[in-house]
């Protein structure tokens, strides 16, 4: 909403801000800061906070093991509903079989196999991480999959929120399933590395952590030796030659046998250069999550 | 090489066996429209001599398939 040619950024009922501004029933302005609405044009986004104004679907799917019966489960204000989720679990474990992807090209992340789905609620309780839910994966076999993405001839931006379990674990988002696969992963040996089509970055130092963390890379087809980032901030790396097959067809799950042991908690692909646009995404995403 | 918990078969047949009398215990799928499909999934060893395919146990499958055992599974090298 404008007020002449300015963006109102701010809404105060006398010294009250307020969240929404409606029309009627219309909702003209929102404090929200939509971020597919800022930074369109995504191939694949998965998130647990609505991401779109447009997106009118569902969050996620989540089969309650009480029953193993499955209900779709949406957003209120633009985040979450975590009261219809406890409430459908009901006391007991929550997994989820389908994360919908709100980018508009229908890609949605599916798991069939009841074994294999991230958990969402465990005994009733939405497993948040700084008081956001997540997606947990256990490391084992906990995966989705997805309509194959070919990145074979253009740029990408990949953008992952989330946390490893632990110091020394392997942690990962968007992935190639065929061996040897591209993605952007925090490994086992503690070292970043952004598989790209032609190379791969390794960063130089280890690193111990298991805090929550943006992690984002872009791939220029022209370029060789591409940057990765953690929370905004440049990972030195040295760059290796190497054959990267060029599709992402797989959440958590790299290679046929590397997972995920971590929370998730949004995972966005952009075939595109978003090098400009990289610091108003973390931004973005920060001012949701408050990671750093 | 990895050590792995879970149960062994010589073919894909007996796989396919073992993961239906999971899905007939827990009752999967319990709709139509559900996504999930089955209550467990099976693998092949493909890098092993001889091949084989097999379940990674899970507690839930403990009523199902009975004890699990220890096996060796060749896994490819990341690169």
């Amino acid at each position: 909403m404008k007020l002449g040619t300015n963006d109102i950024s701010s809404v105060y009922l006398g010294t009250n801000g307020v969240s929404k501004v409606y029309l009627g029933s219309t909702e003209v302005w929102s404090s929200y800061a939509y971020l597919l609405d800022d930074y369109s044009g995504a191939a694949a986004a998965y998130s647990l906070r609505q991401l779109s104004s447009t997106y009118t679907g569902s969050a996620i799917r989540v089969r309650r093991s009480s029953d193993n019966t499955e209900q779709n489960i949406g957003f209120v204000n633009n985040e979450l509903d975590t009261t219809t989720l406890a409430s459908f679990c009901s006391g007991t474990n929550g997994f989820v079989t389908t994360w919908y992807d709100q980018s508009g090209n229908g890609n949605n992340a599916t798991q069939t196999t009841a074994a294999n789905q991230p958990q969402i609620v465990s005994a009733g309780s939405v497993l948040n991480i700084n008081s956001k839910p997540s997606l947990l994966t256990d490391g084992t076999n906990d995966s989705f999959t997805i309509t194959s993405i070919s990145t074979l001839s253009s740029n990408y931006t990949l953008f992952n929120v989330g946390k490893r379990s632990a110091s020394g674990v392997k942690y990962f988002g968007m992935a190639g399933n065929t061996s040897p696969g591209q993605a952007h992963l925090f490994w086992n040996d503690n070292k970043y590395y952004w598989q790209k089509a032609s190379a791969y970055l390794a960063s130089n130092t280890t690193y111990a952590t298991a805090n929550q963390q943006i992690m984002s890379g872009v791939d220029l087809q022209t370029t060789a030796n591409n940057t990765q980032y953690v929370n905004g901030t440049v990972i030195a790396s040295t760059y290796n030659a190497y054959s990267f097959i060029s599709n992402f067809n797989r959440l958590f799950q790299l290679e046929g046998s590397n997972f995920t042991s971590g929370n998730t908690q949004e995972i966005i692909l952009w075939l595109s250069d978003q090098t400009s646009n990289l610091s108003g995404i973390n931004t973005n995403m920060n001012t949701y999550y408050g990671i750093y | 090489m990895e050590s792995i918990n879970g149960y062994q078969y010589q073919t894909e047949q007996e796989a396919q066996t073992a993961q239906s009398a999971c899905n007939a215990y827990y009752g999967i799928p319990v709709n139509d429209e559900d996504v999930t499909r089955n209550w467990v999934g099976y693998q092949f060893a493909e890098l092993n001599t001889p091949t084989f395919w097999y379940i990674v146990y899970d507690e839930s499958l403990l009523p199902v398939l009975g004890s699990p055992i220890k096996f060796e599974v060749i896994y490819p090298d990341p690169f």
